[in-house]
Formats: structure tokens, C-alpha cells, sequence
């Protein structure tokens, strides 16, 4: 029979890797995005003074944050076409972590809302200016600047969290471990450079929060 | 669609096979902060000290398990200790690799709340005669531990959900128990839906109980 | 922190939500079946989504370019070349036991070929198609463990894959015996190969198979299987024109001499005789 051996890895393999980590950053990048999308408006209702808009915007942002991202997963790739809904599995991916960022994203809108002083609102509607403008021009630039830090948190956060994604068998970073080590059994290297990997999409990026954290304290 | 009816009394009737589970997760999950408090309260004395190499090799730790996952640490300490013969069986890997992890997170957070007291205090206790063991344990734990409470309690439930993925690796949790309820009777909605509820009824009740605790010890004012 | 009225909000909300599917529970199928007619949307769609597994040697794995290959893949290039279907193929490989009837539920895949054994109680959620392949049971073990009946099991660790048709043999059979569950065959046999477990229970031919692959020649395998297990394909329920569709492609698939080409291919042995009808 044919035997197919393979006992290190090669050069297929080290394309894989590059597979899974260009998937990984795609699925990161466009959860976070349309998370964010998202977390503007429940952030918006959360940080409202109407209890009819902040009430069930903070039970959202309750039951994703205390529930397992793993279970929130399961039920979007398998529970929701019992529904009716057919999802693929890259979208199953990207809705996942689309809905998990917008929860954390939206504490994050919230706080950075509420940071803008209260005399910014006053001046701003002193000048007669109506709640969209105030929000457009006065309030949503300088809590902008707020959320950044923790929006680069969170980047980080969801790029870790998209290892889970590899159970529903999409060819992301850690999907690709799995893969590699089924094949050859060297799980010693395999997941040191899959950890490497990650290792070399974050560091930067938190570099970059704390490098953006302390220009945004020293400009006030 | 597939003209799928739910049906929740079989998974209810096994609810025993997933509470069992559940307390699997709570009793890691325990152990868990237990450990990672004093593996945590280690290392940020480590970047609290004066000797630079202690305090780079905490920086690189932290670091290290701050920017990759949970999940590879984990399939890391399982299967890739093991091909350089170093035998760990499961809920111990599980262990060491919730341990390792929520260590370094709260290296950061005891960090943060001995930076928080304020340096006439360790001035005064050392100036009293005070050894620097006994300098931590009367002086600044007491009062660190009052900042350090609040993202404790949040990592701590950070530990609870993430647990969950030490099914990976064949500990019998919750979710591992969700699991095989879900293949057995083939309902994966009604099964996930359930062990979700369970999660969420654990947490809400343990961060609530924590709460209370907190308000209780800590509303005197220092 | 969390505000605890939130928390009584959230719990009532759940209860409710309990209690409204509650009712649910004492209907047994009651809602009228769906027909699906996956031949038809295949056709139409211009191609068959097949899952297999990308771990089992020699039935579905990855080769050294990491393309999925082997006996199941072969087999599905034939489904979808055929004359009347001449789609493009597209493998899913499912990551684990279980999730091969989970895609399938959820419509990931038209049908699951990956050694799939018709059992019983996996009839109730989905539907086998006849029997393409006869294997068995076996045991991978360490070669001190001296595994040759299901009475030698006990007392040991076994690896098995969640919701195998292997694990639930070993329940029975070797009721002594102490499990280790894994979500993939190949993780299993990681931890025979550790030391962590002293045998894995599963296919047959993944067995003799890896025994002879191990480059320390420190497992062995039992010689004949410990039971028989027909592999099907898996399809959905109420999708009666595909099954028959697919009953008709193994049935012409065996006759035509061709099974016994890629079982020769792959195995360099003759199959087991398949009977032609249930």
C-alpha cells in the first residue's frame, strides 16, 4: 500500500503556515471591523440616558462576555442553520468574533463616551447644536482617541481568541498546527512556531497601544 | 428547514452527567487562581525587583503569554512536552496551562497594586524595623489587595470560560460533557444552548457573590 | 463589575426562555418533514461538497503538498465525475467523529464519505447509504501491552475518539477498562505513541496501517478485527432521491471492479465481500 511518511517538515508545510496566517488576520480584521460597527450603536444605547435603550444593551453585552466563545460558536456554525440560516464556514468564523468584539467593543464606546467631560456637551448645546451633531463633531472625535488603547487590546484579544475558530475546521493558524502535527507528530515545533506566529502578529500590535496610550496622555 | 423541533427534555434528563462537569470546570478553575495568585504575585515581584536579569525575564514572560493563545499553550504543554518525553497527564497540562497563563495576567494585575500604595509606606515599615517579608505580609498586601480585588474577581471569570478549552485535551469539564451529550442524542442546539445557560448562570453567580464579598471587606475606608 | 439587578434581568430571561421551549419537549417530531433534494441542488450548484477526514491515513490525509488524499477521496472524485453529475469537487475536511453528522445536519456538506460506520443510533439523526467497504475493529497498542481479545482491555488505558462507533464498543466490551477521549483518531494514537494511554480501539485498517507506519516498530496490532463494521455514506434524512442516487453509484462502483482497484491501491489486499442490498 502506499505509505505516505512524513517525518519534518518541508516547504508545503511552510506555506501552510503562511496560509493559516493570512486566514487568521483576514477573519481577525473583518471581525473586529464589523464588530466595531456594531459596538458603536449598542456602546450608543449603553452609555444612553433612555433605560429602554441602555437596559437591554447592557443584558447584550452581559450573557456574550460570561458565556464561553466556544459555546458562542457552536451555536452560531450548528444551531443556527436549524433555523433556516445556511452560514459557511468562513462566515460562521467572522459572525463569532463579530459578535463576541462587539460586546467587549461596545464597553469600550461606552467608556470612552462617558470620558468626554460633561462641559463639552454643555458648550456644544450651548452653541445649538442637536444630539447627532454634538455626537459627530464634539463628543465621538475625543472619545475616539480614548478607545484606541483598549481598541488595540481587544485586536490582540480576538486574534488570540481566533484559535477557537479552528474546531469548525477552517484553515486558520492554529487549524493549520493541528494539521501538521497530525501529519508528522512533531508537536514540539509545530505549535513553537505556530506560537511564534501569533507571537509576531501581537507583540507589535501592543507595542502599538502603548506607544499610542502615551502620545494620546502627553497631548491631553 | 429540516423540519427540526426542539426538544430540551432529553438534555434536561442528563443535566446530573452535565452538572458533574461543571463542577470539574469550578474545581480547575479554583485551583487555577489559586495557583496563578502565587505563581502571579511571583513574578511581579520579579519586575518589582532591582536585579535587572529577574526583572526581564518576568517582562519576557508576561509578554510571551500575553501574545499568543490560550489553546496553542495548551496543545503545547499536552502533545509537545510529551515528544521530548515529558510525560503530563491531562487535567495536570490543563492545569499547568491555565496556571501559566492566567500567571502571567496576574503578574500585571498584583504589579499594579503594590505600584498603587504609595512609597512612604514601605519607607515607614522599613524605617519601623520591619524585614521585607514582613514589610509585604502586614503593610503592603493588605492594602494592595484592596486594588488587585476588583480585576481578580474579573479573571477569575475569565478562567471559568476559558476553561472550557481544556475539552481539547480530554478533561472531562462542562464542555467537554456538552460535548458528548451533543453526539449522543444528536440535538447540538439544544445541548450548546444548555451548557451555555449553565456557563452563564455559573459566572453571574459566582461575580455576584464575589461582589457582595467585596463590598463587605472593603467599604471601610483605608 | 457586574450589577447584580442585571443579573436577576438576565436570569429571568433565561428562565423565560426555558420555560417557552419547554412545551417543545412533549412533541416528538410532530412538525412535518422537510424534503430535501440534495441531488437536484448539486447539479444545479455545479458542485459537490464532500467532507472527509484530513487525519485518518489511509482513508482521507494530507500528503507532503498538504492536499487531501486517500481511498474516501478517491472515491468521491469518482461520485462527482460521473457521467451524470460531472461537478467540481470540494472537500470539507471535518475535524472530528461527531462533526461529520453535524455538517451534514447543518447542510456544511451534501454527504460525508470518511469511513463512516452505519450504526444504529446514528440512523436516527441522519441516513446511511448500502455499504461500500467492510472493515472492522482493531487495536493499535504498545507492545508490551499484549492486547488480543476485548477481556485484555480491562485494567487499561484506552484512547478512543469521542463518538466513535470504537468507543462505545470498549463501554461494553471492556467495561473495566479506563477511557481517555480524544476529538480526532490521530490524537489518540499521539497518546498510544506517548505513553499516555496503552491502546487505541479504532478502525481497523487505521490500525494496521499505523502499526506499520511507526518508525520505533514499538506498536502492534491485532490480527483480525474484534468486530465488523460497514462503511456508508452519509447522507441527510428525507433526501430520498439522493440516497437512492448514491445506492446506485456504490452498487455500480463495486460491480464495475473499480472498488477493488482503489481498495488494491490503497490497501494492496482484496475487500471483504460486500453483500449487494442491506
Amino acid at each position: 500500500m502506499p505509505q505516505y511518511v512524513q517525518d519534518s517538515l518541508n516547504l508545503y508545510d511552510a506555506v501552510l503556515f503562511l496560509q493559516g496566517l493570512g486566514n487568521t488576520v483576514a477573519l481577525c480584521l473583518l471581525g473586529l471591523g464589523l464588530g466595531t460597527l456594531i459596538a458603536l450603536f449598542v456602546g450608543l444605547a449603553r452609555a444612553s440616558h433612555f433605560r429602554w435603550l441602555s437596559w437591554p444593551a447592557g443584558l447584550y453585552i452581559e450573557i456574550i462576555r460570561d458565556s464561553p466563545l466556544l459555546m458562542q460558536l457552536y451555536l452560531v456554525f450548528f444551531a443556527l442553520p436549524l433555523l433556516g440560516l445556511q452560514v459557511p464556514i468562513f462566515v460562521a468564523g467572522v459572525a463569532t468574533l463579530m459578535v463576541n468584539a462587539s460586546a467587549f467593543m461596545a464597553e469600550i464606546v461606552r467608556a470612552g463616551i462617558q470620558s468626554v467631560g460633561r462641559d463639552q456637551w454643555d458648550a456644544a448645546r450651548g452653541l445649538g447644536m442637536g444630539y447627532p451633531q454634538v455626537m459627530r463633531w464634539v463628543v465621538m472625535p475625543q472619545a475616539f482617541r480614548v478607545m484606541i488603547p483598549p481598541g488595540v487590546g481587544l485586536l490582540i484579544g480576538l486574534i488570540k481568541d481566533s484559535s477557537i475558530i479552528s474546531v469548525i475546521s477552517y484553515l486558520e493558524l492554529t487549524r493549520v498546527g493541528q494539521i501538521l502535527t497530525e501529519k508528522t507528530f512533531l508537536s514540539f515545533q509545530v505549535f513553537g512556531i505556530v506560537a511564534a506566529l501569533y507571537f509576531v502578529l501581537c507583540y507589535p500590535l501592543s507595542r502599538l497601544a502603548l506607544y499610542v496610550e502615551r502620545r494620546l496622555k502627553v497631548g491631553g | 428547514m429540516h423540519g427540526y423541533v426542539f426538544q430540551f427534555r432529553p438534555i434536561f434528563q442528563e443535566l446530573p452527567l452535565l452538572l458533574s462537569g461543571a463542577l470539574v470546570t469550578i474545581h480547575i478553575s479554583i485551583l487555577t487562581l489559586f495557583f496563578s495568585f502565587i505563581v502571579g504575585t511571583m513574578g511581579a515581584l520579579c519586575r518589582l525587583s532591582r536585579l535587572r536579569w529577574l526583572n526581564v525575564a518576568a517582562k519576557w514572560y508576561v509578554e510571551f503569554i500575553r501574545n499568543t493563545p490560550l489553546l496553542v499553550q495548551l496543545f503545547f504543554i499536552y502533545f509537545g512536552f510529551s515528544q521530548i518525553n515529558i510525560e503530563v497527564p491531562n487535567y495536570l497540562a490543563g492545569l499547568i496551562g491555565l496556571v501559566v497563563n492566567n500567571g502571567a495576567y496576574l503578574t500585571e494585575i498584583v504589579r499594579a497594586g503594590i505600584e498603587a500604595i504609595h512609597k512612604g509606606q514601605f519607607e515607614a515599615g522599613l524605617s519601623l524595623g520591619l524585614s521585607f517579608p514582613q514589610l509585604m505580609r502586614y503593610v503592603v498586601f493588605p492594602q494592595a489587595f484592596r486594588v488587585i480585588y476588583p480585576p481578580l474577581c474579573n479573571q477569575f471569570i475569565g478562567i471559568i470560560l476559558w476553561s472550557s478549552l481544556v475539552s481539547t485535551i480530554a478533561v472531562e469539564d462542562l464542555a467537554l460533557r456538552g460535548k458528548e451529550l451533543a453526539s449522543t442524542t444528536f440535538r447540538c442546539f439544544e445541548t450548546y444552548a444548555v451548557v451555555t445557560l449553565v456557563y452563564v448562570v455559573m459566572t453571574l453567580t459566582i461575580s455576584g457573590v464575589l461582589k457582595v464579598l467585596g463590598r463587605r471587606f472593603f467599604s471601610r475606608p483605608a | 463589575m457586574r450589577i447584580t439587578w442585571r443579573s436577576v434581568g438576565v436570569g429571568i430571561l433565561i428562565g423565560v426562555l426555558a420555560l417557552l421551549l419547554w412545551p417543545q419537549a412533549a412533541k416528538a417530531g410532530e412538525a412535518g418533514p422537510v424534503m430535501q433534494d440534495t441531488l437536484n441542488t448539486v447539479i444545479k450548484r455545479g458542485e459537490l461538497i464532500v467532507g472527509t477526514f484530513d487525519f485518518f491515513p489511509p482513508w482521507g490525509f494530507r500528503d507532503a503538498q498538504n492536499n487531501i488524499v486517500g481511498m474516501d477521496v478517491d472515491i468521491a472524485k469518482e461520485l462527482a465525475g460521473d457521467e451524470v453529475l460531472k461537478v467540481k469537487l470540494t472537500l470539507v475536511p471535518v475535524p472530528t467523529t461527531q462533526d461529520r453528522i453535524n455538517f451534514l445536519l447543518s447542510g456544511k456538506i451534501d454527504v460525508a464519505i470518511s469511513n463512516f460506520t452505519a450504526t444504529l443510533p446514528r440512523s436516527k439523526a441522519i441516513t446511511f447509504s448500502n455499504p461500500y467497504v467492510i472493515d472492522g475493529i482493531g487495536a493499535i497498542f504498545r507492545k508490551e501491552a499484549k492486547i488480543k481479545t476485548w477481556a485484555d482491555l480491562n485494567e487499561k488505558k484506552v484512547a478512543v475518539t469521542t463518538g466513535s462507533t470504537g468507543e462505545i464498543l470498549v463501554k461494553e466490551q471492556a467495561p473495566k477498562a479506563t477511557l481517555l477521549r480524544f476529538d480526532q483518531a490521530s490524537t489518540a494514537l499521539l497518546a498510544v505513541q506517548q505513553g499516555k494511554a496503552d491502546a487505541q480501539i479504532e478502525d481497523y485498517t487505521y490500525t494496521v496501517y499505523h502499526a506499520g507506519r511507526d518508525p520505533k516498530k514499538s506498536l502492534g496490532y491485532i490480527d483480525k478485527p474484534l468486530a465488523f463494521q460497514p462503511y456508508c455514506f452519509g447522507v441527510r434524512k428525507f433526501d430520498q432521491e439522493w440516497l437512492n442516487y448514491v445506492n446506485f453509484f456504490i452498487y455500480r462502483l463495486q460491480q464495475s471492479g473499480k472498488m477493488k482497484e482503489l481498495y488494491k491501491k490503497w490497501f494492496n489486499a482484496e475487500p471483504f465481500r460486500v453483500s449487494p442490498i442491506w
